[in-house]
């Protein structure tokens, strides 16, 4: 997509958000606006490109959680605010829905996806952040879309992605699915029975009018792999926790010393690990759980973490996974992408 | 002929001992097949039997082969269709239909003669497809049921219905509903693909004429065979479906009363419905029609449900230059998203808000229903009242006015702008868990403030605290879902306070709705999908002086 905001105002939107300046901020996408760039390109190349650097800064050290959190809200108050400014007249089109997934709290991504659906015409209902199941269907059932579009950002989301794709399909809604959380291309999504895959926001909001209406998958999902490995690591995660805080504390005596705050934040690290290892599990594939290792890599350097506690962590859950095969396949790659 | 052996008739009579072959039995005279026994044989067997020559020739055929096949022995097979042609052509096997009659024919080369054996097989057949038939009327039948039964929405259900019906059981099917004020909603599906291909309208009161099928259809009339159907149903038929054929109208059976009709059109060129065929679009109609009053069933629960829910969510929070507001609110994990948790802002007489935050005892609609009457009662009393522990004590006596006092916490605040900038707060607290204070250095404190919960005894009184708010100092008010939320890593732990305290410390200066979102995502975290109790925060933050709000950097590890 060609840049039309010149990169001296998406550096000053940035400094905007670092400052938290919520009035200036929505002032100035307002400015925009009125400058003549259409909103589309202010939610997708201001709002969507600063919150990517928004999580840079944060895995890089440079930003605490609070901050990525408050600039996170500042750019959820900046597509209100262009929503309101720009709201286009009677839809033309069907109704569909988007929510995220059970559990998932990064509701921008949906959010700005909602309003490109929407200045292409669509009538939107945002559901917003984290819809249980159970609200979900009774939604669909209420309101009939044409279809659901299901948004899950991160790949540990993926056990409640596929219920909410099946419980969707069951109510006879068809399932569009997007977000980082399903893979490049969204492989994932795929593998786990959506009726299709939106990579990008704009060619989705212009492919849906050929698809809609679509009758969802109506077969039932044949199993992904049988083996209920996935189930199994988020059942014991508890345990796999345990035996690696266990190991590490045997080869790493500095562990003792950690203060709570460490102590709690390292106890986090291995239950990402463990719901990682579920997640591609329920996927089956291995790159998954690589690729998270890598990233989880270059997180704990910026921080000075030593790796190869990393490896410490992958020898324990082995050894408590001695039986499950496809976990051990899983594990060995992410020790050797160490 | 394939005998159990897996050997040919051919191959079997060539088997039969020779006369020249070693003695049977006893060591007796070898026996000799006497005159005419072969074709004799040959007549005995159920299969035709014909040997043709490579001048298409009949030399030779059994009884069987004569009565069924159109051949006369030493001449040429002859005549067109496709019998004739298979017996003269190359191939090594036919199946064709042949007079009414199904025929398998397997060719055998045999002394330079093609000798073919001919069965009837036309009842097999028969039996076979109706075995299939059968099959598919089920398979059909059982995926309906799936794909009709898995929506609640009558709209849906309908249009469900015309996709199965076309093309499994004709070519257009449409769909009639009773509609709101005597009007008829129909559904149509043609086998059209793409936006067109699912057309829906609305028929007006009076836009039917009496002796429609339609009408007499939704009054629950019985449908007999009406031969004018096809024309009342014409103009609602597609453009290019000009050839109509044969028609079908039937109710679909609802709880009581009917829930709808569906009619079933099959183009010119199609046969007619068949005895077994109106059979299957019978049940077919009471799959569709027991789905349809299902859903009708839910969607004026909903309704009601909605309209209720409406009623008692909480309004948007207020805007305002000195104070910014943020609040999450999670309902117990029930369809219905409204409970016992609720919380309201509103504007009182002399220029301060009045916020509270409480929680009703119980879950669901009683709940629900008891926190509109709290919500009420405050609203009411606030035009009377504006100090917080004056209101509690109105409430208190309110609750007790009713037969059954419904056990209720909440605090109830005053807030008004201080001249020297920030907030000043008025604070009573009737039995509710007591709100955080966060300062914008990150220190957190919790407020002293106690009191009896609303609905214990009749007569009660209520201390009052007063709370300073310096810019970028936040209250945070919260129910106890928040912090007897079970889960972590055992599941069984509650979330607790001084985790809710150590959240806030990081969050110390981020906006007030950031403030309230990250409990609530922490919170669900923490439960990790378990159930829970309603969750409701409401944070009251003194806008900092200055527009620009700096953070205060919290270092991570």
């Amino acid at each position: 997509m060609s840049q039309t905001i010149p990169e001296a105002d998406r550096e000053h939107y940035m400094r905007l958000l670092e400052d938290a300046a919520e009035p200036e901020a929505v002032d100035f996408a307002q400015k925009l606006l009125a400058r003549g760039v259409p909103a589309q390109e202010v939610l997708l190349q201001l709002v969507a490109a600063s919150q990517a650097e928004v999580g840079r800064r944060w895995a890089e050290n440079r930003w605490s959680v609070a901050q990525e959190h408050a600039a996170t809200h500042l750019n959820e108050q900046v597509v209100a605010a262009v929503a309101t400014t720009i709201r286009p007249a009677q839809p033309s089109r069907g109704r569909i829905a988007v929510a995220c997934v059970d559990g998932e709290w990064h509701s921008l991504p949906a959010r700005l996806f909602a309003e490109v659906l929407r200045l292409h015409g669509w009538e939107v209902r945002f559901l917003g952040a984290s819809v249980p199941g159970p609200h979900l269907v009774s939604y669909l059932h209420s309101y009939d879309p044409l279809a659901l579009a299901v948004s899950c950002s991160l790949p540990t989301r993926l056990a409640a992605a596929k219920r909410t794709i099946e419980a969707a399909q069951e109510a006879g809604v068809a399932v569009l699915a997007g977000g980082a959380g399903f893979g490049e291309n969204g492989r994932w999504a795929r593998r786990l029975g959506a009726d299709r895959v939106a990579t990008d926001a704009v060619q989705a909001a212009q492919e849906l009018a050929a698809w809609l209406p679509a009758t969802p998958r109506s077969s039932p999902h044949p199993l992904l792999v049988g083996d209920d490995e996935d189930v199994m690591v988020s059942k014991h995660k508890q345990s796999l926790v345990d035996s690696g805080m266990r190991l590490l504390g045997e080869r790493f005596p500095a562990l003792a010393r950690y203060s709570g705050h460490q102590r709690q934040a390292t106890l986090e690290d291995l239950g990402h690990i463990a719901d990682f290892l579920s997640a591609s599990l329920l996927v089956d594939d291995a790159e998954m759980f690589t690729s998270f290792i890598g990233w989880l890599c270059i997180i704990l350097e910026s921080r000075r973490v030593p790796i190869s506690t990393v490896d410490v962590v992958l020898e324990a859950y082995q050894r408590e996974l001695y039986d499950y095969p496809r976990a051990l396949r899983h594990l060995s790659a992410g020790r050797r992408q160490l | 002929m394939v005998y159990p052996d897996g050997r040919t008739l051919a191959a079997a009579a060539a088997a039969v001992p020779r006369a020249d072959a070693a003695p049977l039995g006893d060591g007796g005279p070898p026996w000799q097949a006497p005159e005419g026994f072969w074709p004799g044989l040959l007549d005995g067997i159920a299969e035709a039997v014909v040997a043709v020559d490579l001048q298409g020739v009949v030399r030779s055929a059994n009884v069987v082969a004569q009565q069924l096949l159109p051949i006369v022995i030493g001449k040429v097979v002859d005549g067109g269709g496709a019998l004739p042609e298979a017996l003269r052509s190359e191939a090594n096997a036919f199946e064709i239909d042949h007079d009414d009659r199904r025929l398998h024919g397997r060719k055998v080369a045999l002394s330079g003669l093609s000798v073919w054996y001919v069965r009837d097989v036309t009842e097999q057949t028969m039996r076979v497809d109706a075995l299939l038939a059968e099959r598919w009327r089920s398979a059909f039948l059982a995926e309906a049921s799936r794909r009709l039964s898995g929506s609640l929405n009558r709209d849906r259900v309908a249009r469900t219905a015309t996709l199965l019906a076309v093309p499994a059981l004709g070519d257009c099917a449409i769909v009639f509903l009773p509609g709101s004020r005597g009007r008829t909603l129909w559904y149509r599906f043609a086998g059209e693909a793409g936006e067109e291909g699912n057309v829906h309208g609305v028929i007006e009161a009076g836009g039917l004429p009496e002796d429609s099928p339609i009408t007499e259809g939704l009054a629950g009339l019985p449908v007999g065979d009406d031969p004018r159907l096809v024309e009342h149903l014409r103009w609602l038929l597609p453009k290019d479906f000009s050839r109509t054929g044969s028609a079908l109208l039937l109710p679909l059976p609802g709880h009581a009363q009917p829930a709808g009709v569906l009619a079933v059109v099959r183009s010119a060129g199609r046969a007619g419905f068949e005895p077994v065929e109106q059979h299957l679009i019978r049940q077919f109609a009471v799959r569709t029609g027991s789905a349809i009053a299902s859903a009708a069933l839910y969607t004026e629960q909903a309704q009601t449900a909605d309209l209720l829910q409406a009623s008692l969510l909480p309004e948007a929070l207020p805007e305002l230059d000195e104070v910014a507001f943020g609040a999450a609110y999670r309902a117990a994990r029930e369809r219905l998203r409204i409970g016992g948790d609720f919380y309201d802002v509103f504007a009182g007489p002399d220029g301060h808000w009045t916020f509270l935050l409480g929680d009703v005892c119980g879950k669901g609609v009683e709940a629900a229903v008891h926190t509109g009457q709290a919500r009420q009662t405050v609203h009411a009393l606030r035009l009377l009242e504006s100090r917080p522990a004056k209101l509690l004590e109105l409430l208190n006596q309110a609750v007790f006015s009713r037969e059954r006092p419904q056990l209720t916490t909440l605090v109830i605040g005053s807030v008004r702008p201080s001249p020297r900038g920030g907030l000043d707060i008025a604070l009573a607290s009737g039995g509710h868990p007591a709100p955080f204070v966060v300062r914008s250095d990150g220190r957190v404190e919790e407020v002293e403030v106690s009191g009896l919960a609303i609905g214990v005894v009749p007569v009660a009184t209520f201390v009052q605290v007063a709370v300073r708010l310096e810019p970028g100092d936040s209250l945070v008010a919260y129910s106890d879902g928040v912090t007897e939320a079970r889960g972590g890593p055992t599941g069984l732990e509650f979330y607790g306070p001084d985790r809710l305290a150590s959240v806030l410390a990081n969050y110390a200066g981020a906006p007030a709705a950031a403030m309230a979102q990250r409990i609530e995502q922490t919170v669900g975290d923490w439960l990790g999908g378990r159930e829970h109790d309603d969750i409701a925060v409401l944070v009251i933050q003194a806008k900092p002086a200055h527009k620009r709000r700096h953070l205060v950097g919290v270092p991570n590890q």
